[in-house]
């Protein structure tokens, strides 16, 4: 795998014009993820390049700044460069003279309106009038330019003169600047651009689709912007100037209104450029189209897992020590914390029970030490394990259920892997969980149930879920066997595998836009 | 999920705004009072010794002060204003610990680059007895000190401390150098004289600076590697400051070496009637130099603070613009204030300048040279106080270059206009002050119209420190 970077124009740069470079088929476009995290979207993104051996990849991760952190993933004999899009950097240099014919008044305008609510035509406009100044790799100053500053004091003026103008710049500047970034970046040449997300990955998806012509296609695992809109709305480090109270008509907009409907922007433009939007189910669909996309173009393509090997894995016996599992990386999102409140409720119910914890440790260390703590605080040393990353076909010969209390999920792979080996799942009802265990609404013939839906963080409720199958052998029978159907009907890799493989051969074939229309 | 929202709390943290540089601008501008007192202490010391019939002792030795000042000057500007530089920073950041230790490399950076260019100009290049020339070099790295010591105590805005200690220094020189020329009249006995002076402004100075900063220094190491640093990062300062001394002291050096410079005694050069007339000129400014100190206290610093601490303390574009334009046309309105009263102090001074001539017991044909120098000395005022402000802002590329511009100016239309003559000695100077005075104006208005934008974007070091991580990948 090739590493290719392009953080400054001036050094270690690779200057060959995007023709020059080799095509790859597909431009995966991923932002802060692979191959820098483990699990969810990385492991989802490294799978499907892995097996799709006829292609070549490309990557392009976008991060916030340099240095990228450690790789979690190797590299794969298709994946033949991995590029790094940095939102802090402007790709371009300074100088005083610039292009005559880039129009500094007429691009901040353009960005303004864009950014405060556009879709793909702004976007298309912005990246029209940008394109003078790529060309000639004099961004650099863009930010820093006094008819910039001038834009920023008149969009305040006019948007929210109430609110803290410190504050304010730095959001315009991260968010220009990340716009700046994005559409600056050398783009590597590809057959199809396929994005894993909205937000600044949509936007280079986008990109790509106007300035190329080419496809771009987008598989949404979570709703980037709602997941945005919570993360705001969540921050402490945005000072709230206005109090609007219980007035939902009050007209005057803060910073949170301005970073969502930035995200939104972005996202409009995704799904107005991307010829096929993706997603792994069906409730995020609605959230896709509110945002504009085109119910033709949208698709449901659900996560795959191994069925022909994890089909024939022995299953545990009724005899065997009770064991419950829950597979995920100990971080807070996953609420592991539940699922030891639940142990604890449990271990005075069941017997020598067992309690495994299978997934990587070493993301957030503090939260693993606060969980190991907690498991030493209400005595589950001998009954709690954590076994770190593992190989989770390993450990399902001994496990009878498969628990999941995350706060926030999309479609969990953990709980389609337990399902292809017959194992029921106890799992909080978030993101896909009640169509995986409960089957689609298209389910023909139904099914039944796979497992047991809880509240979140209610260790109760998955106490006695958790019970009632280790007590009731049959039903744990019955679930099972419905779970390895449904895994094998609809979330079978090989079909996973077939339908992109189909989508990317189509689009890989098709004349580029600019092409068709000359 | 993928997302990169987590970056945006951290892009969004960054909200370090300049205002460091604001115990260090006082510096640069207090730099200028002890000048025009050592102006003053040579002066009175001519004036209370009555040479010996026949000898040169007191010209040799008036002479070899001004060249202790003048290499004294140049040399410790640079250390002085980047270490000065270095302790503001500190302060800023709370690290008041660290203080001594960058005072004391300070110290020690100046005292070692003094005695080198002492012994290189006094042992080398000038035919000096040895018991004159250690005394010499002594004295110069005395006055470095002192200037340093000077600068040091005025990052904490103890102007008081600086008046006092230099007048009262000043004082015991003038008193010691006439006695020790009456018990032995030789260059080396009243060049020691005069330092027993500087010790008492030198110790006098330190022992307010330690009393402010009563902490050990464990190691000298650090602090001398951490000034180094800081001369490298700072370089633009430290090169102003040595544009700006030697811009200080070009005029007369050419001036020395012209036709109408004379060689006293060990090859000693200076030009008395150039030397006295242009020191006359800067005392007579010494009233606009005290009323620029006393804006900076009462005026500036509150509106320069407010309009800082409004932006820290999120208020709102309307709020920090019209802190900005309050401080704006506050300090034109002093720097107007102070500068036309003061012009026309001058104009009064160079019209009346036959009777100061005799009052002062000068020569007739100084008279022109007089004239033009306290007009000059007005504008220099103005040039002084329009280029240190930009440094209260940060702009050091402009103090570099506004320094520069003076340098060159000075010297080299003090130097073009010499075929003028003696009437029109000084006429260099006036030029180079007036041209250079309206282009720091200018500077100045201009960094004061643009504030907002230089404070958000141009010359915010969370910006800056983003756009050089960006060049240095």
């Amino acid at each position: 795998m090739r590493v290719a970077t392009y953080p400054h124009p001036g050094r270690h740069v690779d200057r060959s014009a995007p023709s020059d470079r080799p095509i790859a088929d597909v431009c995966m476009i991923v932002e802060g993820a692979y191959p820098y995290v483990s699990g969810g979207v990385s492991a989802w993104v490294h799978g499907l390049i892995r097996r799709q051996p006829d292609l070549r990849f490309c990557i392009v991760a976008i991060l916030p700044e340099p240095p990228p952190p450690v790789a979690k993933y190797g590299g794969l004999p298709n994946l033949d460069a991995l590029h790094h899009l940095y939102l802090s950097e402007s790709y371009g240099s300074s100088g005083w003279r610039r292009p005559r014919s880039f129009d500094q008044a007429e691009f901040d305008k353009a960005a303004d309106v864009f950014l405060r609510g556009g879709g793909l035509e702004e976007l298309a406009r912005v990246i029209r009038l940008l394109a003078p100044l790529v060309k000639a790799r004099r961004t650099a100053d863009l930010l820093d330019s006094t008819l910039a500053w001038n834009l920023v004091c008149d969009l305040y003026d006019r948007e929210m003169p109430h609110e803290s103008f410190l504050h304010f710049f730095w959001a315009w500047r991260a968010l220009f600047g990340g716009l700046v970034a994005t559409l600056s970046f050398p783009l590597p040449p590809a057959r199809v651009y396929h994005t894993v997300s909205t937000g600044y990955a949509g936007l280079l998806a986008a990109r790509a689709a106007v300035e190329t012509g080419r496809p771009a296609i987008i598989t949404e695992h979570g709703i980037y912007t709602n997941e945005r809109r919570i993360e705001i709305l969540q921050a402490d480090w945005i000072v709230d100037t206005v109090d609007k109270g219980f007035a939902i008509d009050d007209p005057r907009r803060d910073l949170r209104d301005f970073w969502s409907a930035a995200f939104e922007s972005y996202a409009r433009a995704c799904y107005e450029a991307c010829a096929e939007v993706l997603t792994l189910h069906g409730a995020n669909q609605s959230a896709q189209t509110l945002l504009g996309a085109t119910p033709a173009r949208m698709k449901i393509i659900p996560n795959g897992v191994d069925y022909q090997t994890l089909s024939r894995l022995p299953q545990a016996s009724p005899d065997d020590p009770p064991t419950v599992a829950l597979v995920g990386r100990v971080v807070p999102i996953k609420d592991i914390k539940t699922y030891l409140q639940a142990v604890r409720v449990l271990r005075d119910q069941v017997p020598g029970l067992n309690a495994l914890v299978l997934g990587p440790t070493d993301e957030q260390p503090d939260y693993y030490q606060e969980c190991k703590a907690m498991a030493a605080e209400l005595g589950l040393s001998e009954t709690v394990r954590f076994t770190g990353q593992i190989n989770v076909a390993e450990y399902f010969p001994r496990i009878h259920v498969n628990v999941l209390t995350s706060v926030s999920e999309s479609q969990p792979l953990s709980v389609l892997e337990a399902g292809a080996a017959a194992i029921p799942t106890v799992a909080t009802d978030v993101g896909a969980c009640r169509e995986i265990l409960f089957g689609r609404r298209d389910e023909l013939p139904a099914l039944g149930e796979g497992g047991t839906l809880t509240d979140v963080a209610s260790p109760e409720q998955t106490a006695a879920a958790i019970a009632a199958l280790l007590r009731d052998h049959d039903r744990r029978q019955r679930f099972g066997r419905a779970m390895q159907e449904r895994v094998k009907r609809y979330y079978d890799l090989d079909l996973v595998d077939t339908a992109y493989s189909t989508i990317y051969h189509r689009h890989m074939d098709a004349p580029s836009l600019a092409a068709a229309a000359g | 999920m993928a997302g990169i929202g987590f970056a945006l709390e951290r892009l969004y943290r960054s909200t370090s705004i300049a205002d460091r540089a604001a115990s260090f601008a006082h510096a640069s501008v207090i730099a200028a009072g002890p000048c025009l007192l050592a102006v003053l202490c040579i002066w009175l010391i001519s004036a209370t010794i009555n040479e010996l019939e026949g000898k040169t002792t007191i010209a040799a030795f008036r002479a070899l002060v001004i060249y202790s000042f003048a290499l004294s000057f140049v040399v410790t500007a640079p250390i002085a204003l980047v270490s000065t530089r270095l302790i503001s920073d500190e302060l800023h950041d709370l690290d008041v610990a660290a203080v001594p230790g960058i005072m004391l490399a300070g110290f020690v950076f100046s005292a070692v680059a003094t005695v080198g260019f002492g012994t290189l100009l006094f042992g080398v290049a000038l035919d000096l007895e040895t018991s004159a020339d250690v005394a010499a070099v002594a004295n110069c790295t005395l006055i470095g000190l002192v200037w340093v010591a000077c600068l040091f105590a005025s990052v904490t805005r103890d102007y008081n401390s600086v008046t006092i200690f230099f007048a009262a220094g000043m004082l015991v020189a003038v008193v010691s150098v006439t006695l020790s020329y009456n018990w032995r009249p030789d260059l080396a006995t009243m060049l020691w004289g005069f330092s027993v002076g500087l010790g008492v402004t030198l110790f006098g100075l330190l022992s307010r600076v330690i009393a402010t900063f009563p902490f050990a220094v464990t190691s000298i190491v650090t602090p001398l590697r951490a000034l180094w640093r800081a001369s490298i990062g700072y370089w633009p300062i430290a090169l102003g400051g040595l544009f700006g001394a030697i811009g200080a002291w070009v005029d007369k050096w050419v001036v020395w070496l012209s036709p109408f410079g004379t060689q006293i005694q060990n090859g000693l050069l200076h030009a008395p009637l150039y030397d006295s007339a242009m020191f006359v000129s800067y005392l007579v400014v010494i009233p606009a130099y005290a009323a620029f100190v006393l804006h900076l206290e009462v005026r500036f610093f509150r509106n320069y603070r407010l309009f800082y601490s409004s932006i820290l303390e999120h208020a709102t574009l309307a709020q920090i613009r019209a802190h900005g334009r309050r401080l704006r046309d506050e300090t034109i309105a002093s720097l107007t204030g102070i500068t036309v009263p003061q012009l026309v102090i001058c104009a009064l001074v160079a019209a009346s300048a036959p009777a100061l001539v005799e009052v002062l017991d000068m020569q007739f044909r100084q008279v022109g040279t007089l004239r033009l120098g306290v007009i000059g000395a007005a504008f220099q005022f103005l040039f002084i106080t329009c280029s240190s402000l930009t440094l209260y802002f940060d702009r050091r590329m402009v103090f570099l270059a506004l320094q520069a511009l003076f340098l060159v100016l000075n010297g080299g239309l003090t130097w073009a206009l010499l075929p003028l003559g003696q009437t029109y000695l000084g006429l260099g100077f006036l030029a180079a002050s007036a041209i250079s005075a309206a282009v720091a104006y200018l500077a100045l208005v201009r960094t004061l119209y643009r504030l907002d934008y230089l404070t958000f974007i141009a010359n915010n070091p969370a910006v800056r420190i983003r756009r050089r991580a960006a060049k240095a990948l």
